[in-house]
């Protein structure tokens, strides 16, 4: 080996070097002498953002010193996390700082899927993706490209840049969530999150007309269906305001569950109902409702029939509901929503059921809610959620204190114009049949005007298909017209494996022409992490992460509240924010020619982030001056309000009658910075009504909520009209040929569950070889890609993440006091069961007649043949007869995913054996929930 | 003082030479006036010089100077998690970027009155970095000794930069190379990294 002294032969070979050096400074350059004295003296600099490495958000406190991040806390100004930051929150730092970061763009160099990728510039990588967008426009119109912005969080600047490209074709998150779940809020009220009146603090006017912070919890039976908010945490105030209402209000918690979750660990009750069964309870729980209501009876005035003068539909609705009384079930021999059928259907006993019924209709206030694992994930979870919105309607808990409230239309509005839906209603011209047809861009949606006419929140599990067969649209201007999908745009998010099976992805993604190119000309990943969606990818662009970035949050209070996502460093390494990653790529379709892309409409109009904040915030709140207790009792009731929250309390403000409007100082970036971060205007319950002093009773205030009558709505006025829009059409969508449907409904209606053989009679025949359900739930920290962090990789999780691996070497953070900070990277043997992996939760019972015990091998195979591998967690946590597994905690083949990555042979993905032909069947929702499997021990 | 002019020349040369290698993939160009350097540090009969030399003859050279930066882009670039960091707080500090380990690197790069150019974006302990600091300290200190009456001056430049190479050079430049040597069993990176601790070496 050589020394230093053999190898530093300096006269020789040092001569030699000198040719293949690069004269002068590259990397570092003098610093000037104030600049000097600043960076010498660096103090902590304290910024308000939102946080990001989970969808709750949550407002934060961040500290910096010497342009780094170094703390993380909540921010106690914003009521939404009220100062509490969890260990996921908290971890940012681990995530904001990982190594593993895509650090620079990438080309791809081998196949799709081989990993093998080179650095490029951004010149490189956004001169490719333009020439290639450009040629695809050319050849196949705009409306071919697809951009998913996956998480709804901060992707307005993808949407406008797409939008203004041409097509409508630009997706988020949401429609692989839990669409089915929003289904009954968005019919009924123009919603879709109907969570519990849990948000403390509230701020609230007072009778003097002061606003005070009310930590008050009003709430006296919370019942959660298939909703796990300790873990699955969206709703951040539902996690600690559970508790708290229970210790501080005596209020009773329901969880109906087939697993023994830890929200339900903490429950009064738990009901582990059979899966895909939720409407079951919801349908029997109404008619024991509707059979046993007395107004006479103190113990059973179950019903508010006020709701009445706040609805239309009710009667037709009712008689839609009670047409299944006189009906049999094939399946039970038993009259529809019976309570000795609703029995027999979710496996909870009759008494029980009568029980739970009595509890909630005599119990106010009271809020169901349901959650993503209960209707979400089930092919007929529309007929769950309009049940479960019912049900809190009718029994006077909407928007009441202490009731349920429907987020979507509570919180503060935001986007404005800045998220380019304008675009979308330019007109373009498209050869059909041989004729020239003229419409908006938006009449091209690949799904609403084509397989899939009523699903609002788009439709991200049908891709593979699109992607082999390409569009034919069926409704609309443009029917008959047919295009194909040649280019995918991924922000964020990992369709590949999340959105269905991950097979059929990949086969679409890989499929080649006879040319041997690829049918999908262009798939395009921008993110922070490197997960295994943008293994198979043309070009990656590396995206600030969330701490380096500025937007909003997005998040479901009870009342508007806004919170700045500051940025609170600069980018990391060669990154970038959405704003310069959109008036990048903006500027360079420009500059070959795209005249749908404007200098002002991007880089001309946002020059900075806070250009595009600044517009996102201009129709902040936008919310009513509506309900009890009114929020600006000087300002006019029913008035739409906009405006920062000073502004309008001190009565700045502008009235516009004819709009009904009171707009007071816009927020601004500037504003919310003065405010730690924080906009938040005051609380009110019962904002459907209004006073009618003449006739002393309160009367609908025809406002709130958000449905076309402005009432609550039984008799689904959105049906209406988009059957208008189907009947015009081509033929009723697939879906609803599924169902045997000729029309949407017009009120209530009922259809079985896919892949269920205690309900739907096409799949009894499976029941005794294939005799579990499976069904799926969120870990919270290991969501999507966060289990990248290595002390979030090692916490336990409801017996569906254990520590079950494999012994294995990893490198890893170790502690070494001998080391300067204590720390040191280094590869490490993990011995067998000291890391978490996916695994498979089964009851004990189930697990003793298979001869199985904790940490066993098994196999599980679905009858569509596919199976995975898994190691077993036994418990009594789970119903008998049911399975679960994580989303996203197993298989995963992305080494960017850290020590997770090392266990993809051996634990499950649950995707894997979904059905991808089975997508709910008006909102084309994967029904992640509905299966069947055998399992056997290996 | 006892200073070689051309030893200063040299030891600027190489800290230049490896600056260079670690900032950007080479070109062929590079590459190939590289090999003929990288094998002159060893015997020509050396078990890491025929191999290289076997490689070349295999592939021809122009094969074999892609394999040499799709390796590169393999061991220093993939998205994810690379083979090799170049970064030393992964190595010294938490595991993370941008530790204290980086700050205290920028602390000598401003007493030598520099800061990296992308301040707070690159984190400024890349490998890059520290040896394009290593090579300016030796250059400042080959322009001096050429003047008279600079004694006091030079003496402060050694100090920085021998306080440098211990506290943070030596500290996980070895280790970096074990790296690369754990990572790839392509001669020519095996050379660099032999010649890259060998520059550290005390």
């Amino acid at each position: 080996m050589m020394n230093r002294r053999s190898f530093l032969k300096w006269t020789g070979a040092g001569a030699a070097a000198a040719t293949l050096g690069t004269a002068g400074l590259f990397q570092l350059r003098p610093v000037n002498a104030d600049e000097l004295e600043s960076l010498k003296n660096q103090g902590i600099d304290i910024k308000y953002t939102a946080d990001v490495m989970c969808p709750s958000e949550c407002g934060l406190e961040m500290w910096v010193k010497d342009g780094r991040l170094t703390k993380i806390y909540g921010n106690k100004a914003v009521p939404f996390n009220d100062g509490t930051c969890c260990a996921k929150g908290a971890s940012g730092i681990q995530l904001v700082y990982s190594p593993d970061r895509i650090k620079y763009p990438m080309i791809r160099e081998g196949e799709r899927g081989e990993g093998k990728f080179r650095k490029a510039t951004w010149d490189e990588a956004i001169d490719y993706i333009g020439k290639k967008l450009t040629k695809i426009k050319k050849e196949h119109g705009a409306e071919s490209v697809i951009m998913d912005a996956g998480d709804v969080t901060d992707r307005d600047q993808y949407w406008r840049l797409f939008f203004a490209f041409g097509t409508p074709n630009v997706f988020e998150h949401g429609s692989i969530c839990d669409t089915p779940r929003r289904h009954g809020p968005k019919l009924m009220l123009g919603g879709k999150r109907i969570e519990p009146d849990l948000m403390r603090p509230v701020l609230v006017r007072q009778p003097d007309g002061s606003l005070k912070k009310d930590m008050t919890y009003k709430n006296k039976l919370i019942i959660y269906v298939g909703w796990n908010p300790f873990v699955a945490t969206r709703i951040n105030y539902e996690s600690r305001g559970t508790l708290a209402a229970k210790v501080d209000n005596g209020c009773k918690i329901v969880v109906v569950d087939p697993s023994l979750t830890n929200t339900a660990s903490q429950a009064d009750l738990w009901l582990p109902i059979r899966p895909g069964t939720d409407g079951e309870l919801f349908a029997g729980m109404l008619r024991y409702i509707l059979e046993n209501d007395n107004p006479n009876s103190l113990d059973r005035r179950y019903i508010d029939w006020g709701f009445k003068k706040y609805s239309e539909g009710w009667d037709e609705y009712l008689d839609a509901f009670k047409s299944w009384w006189t009906k049999t079930d094939p399946m039970t021999n038993l009259p529809y929503f019976s309570v000795e059928w609703t029995a027999v259907r979710t496996g909870i006993s009759k008494e029980q059921i009568i029980e739970l019924s009595h509890m909630f209709g005599s119990t106010k206030p009271a809020a169901l809610v349901c959650g993503m694992q209960s209707p979400g994930h089930h092919y007929n979870g529309y007929v769950a959620s309009i049940l479960m919105t019912t049900l809190n309607v009718i029994t006077g808990n909407f928007d009441v204190p202490g009731g349920a409230i429907d987020t979507e239309i509570t919180k503060s509005d935001k986007g404005g114009s800045a998220t380019g839906k304008d675009f979308k209603k330019k007109k373009v011209k498209r050869t059909v049949n041989g004729t020239e047809v003229e419409g908006e861009i938006e009449k091209l949606h690949m799904d609403s005007y084509g397989d899939w006419p009523v699903a609002w929140d788009d439709v991200i599990g049908d891709f593979p298909k699109l992607f082999k067969e390409g569009v034919s649209l069926k409704y609309g201007n443009f029917k008959g017209y047919k295009y194909p999908i040649k280019a995918y745009i991924q922000r964020t998010g990992n369709a590949v494996l999340t959105g269905s099976a991950p097979y059929r992805w990949i086969e679409a993604i890989t499929a080649k022409d006879s040319s041997g190119e690829y049918k999908l000309p262009l798939m395009v990943t921008v993110d922070t992490l490197y997960l295994e969606s943008a293994v198979y990818s043309d070009v990656i662009l590396p995206e600030a992460s969330y701490a380096e970035r500025m937007s909003l949050s997005d998040i479901y209070p009870s009342h508007p509240v806004l919170y700045l996502r500051d940025q609170v460093i600069k980018p990391l390494h060669e990154s970038k924010t959405p704003t310069d990653i959109m008036n990048l790529l903006a500027k360079k379709l420009y500059d070959l020619g795209d005249k749908d892309i404007q200098p002002n409409d991007f880089w001309g109009k946002y020059k900075s982030q806070e250009d595009f904040v600044n517009e996102m915030l201009k129709p902040a709140p936008g919310r009513y001056n509506v309900g009890q207790p009114l929020p600006y009792p000087k300002l006019p009731e029913g008035y739409k309000l906009i405006g920062t929250p000073d502004s309008l309390e001190s009565g700045q403000v502008t009235i516009d009658n004819e709009k009904k409007e009171a707009k007071g100082v816009p927020v601004t970036v500037e504003w919310l910075r003065k405010n730690k971060g924080v906009a938040v205007w005051p609380m009110s319950w019962y904002r459907y009504r209004k006073s009618d002093a003449t006739n002393g009773e309160y009367v609908a205030n025809k406002v709130f909520p958000n449905t076309k009558s402005k009432l609550v709505e039984f008799k689904f006025s959105m049906y209406a009209d988009l059957d208008k829009k189907i009947q015009e059409g081509l033929g009723v969508s697939s879906g609803m040929k599924e169902l045997g449907w000729e029309h949407l409904p017009s009120t209530f209606y009922w259809f079985e569950t896919n892949w269920n053989p205690n309900t739907n009679p096409k799949y009894k025949k499976y029941a005794n070889e294939y005799p579990f359900q499976l069904i799926v739930g969120r870990v919270h920290q290991a969501m999507s890609g966060t289990q990248m962090i290595p002390w979030l990789a090692q916490t336990p999780c409801e017996g569906i993440y254990m520590p079950l691996n494999n012994a294995f070497e990893h490198e890893i953070l170790d502690a070494n006091p001998a080391k300067k900070e204590g720390f040191e990277l280094k590869v490490k043997k993990f011995k067998a069961n000291t890391w978490c992996v996916g695994t498979l939760l089964m009851h004990s019972q189930d697990a003793a007649k298979l001869g199985l015990k904790t940490g066993d091998m098994i196999e599980i195979e679905n009858p569509l043949k596919r199976s995975v591998k898994s190691k077993v967690f036994v418990s009594e946590g789970i119903r008998p007869g049911v399975v679960k597994m994580g989303f996203g905690t197993g298989g995963r083949f992305s080494p960017g995913l850290g020590g997770t990555y090392k266990q993809k042979d051996y634990t499950p993905s649950h995707n894997m054996l979904v059905d991808p032909d089975s997508l709910s069947p008006l909102m084309g929702m994967p029904t992640y929930a509905d299966m069947i499997v055998k399992i056997k021990k290996l | 003082m006892d200073l070689s002019i051309q030893d200063l020349k040299a030891q600027t040369n190489f800290y230049n030479f490896f600056s260079t290698f670690f900032r950007e993939k080479p070109s062929d160009e590079w590459l190939k006036f590289a090999l003929e350097l990288v094998t002159s540090w060893d015997e020509t009969s050396s078990p890491l010089n025929q191999q290289l030399l076997e490689n070349v003859q295999k592939s021809g050279l122009d094969n074999y100077l892609n394999s040499l930066t799709q390796e590169y882009e393999r061991l220093f670039f993939a998205p994810g998690h690379v083979p090799v960091n170049l970064y030393e707080s992964v190595y010294c500090g938490s595991g993370l970027l941008m530790q204290e380990t980086t700050i205290n690197v920028r602390q000598h790069y401003l007493r030598a009155g520099l800061v990296v150019k992308s301040l707070y974006s690159i984190p400024d302990d890349h490998v890059s970095t520290e040896l394009e600091f290593m090579q300016f300290l030796s250059q400042r200190i080959l322009e001096l000794v050429q003047q008279d009456g600079v004694e006091e001056d030079i003496k402060e430049i050694m100090v920085w930069r021998s306080e440098f190479i211990s506290e943070h050079l030596q500290q996980w430049i070895p280790t970096l190379a074990e790296t690369m040597r754990a990572n790839s069993t392509e001669p020519f990176f095996l050379l660099i990294s032999i010649g890259l601790e060998s520059l550290v070496e005390e």
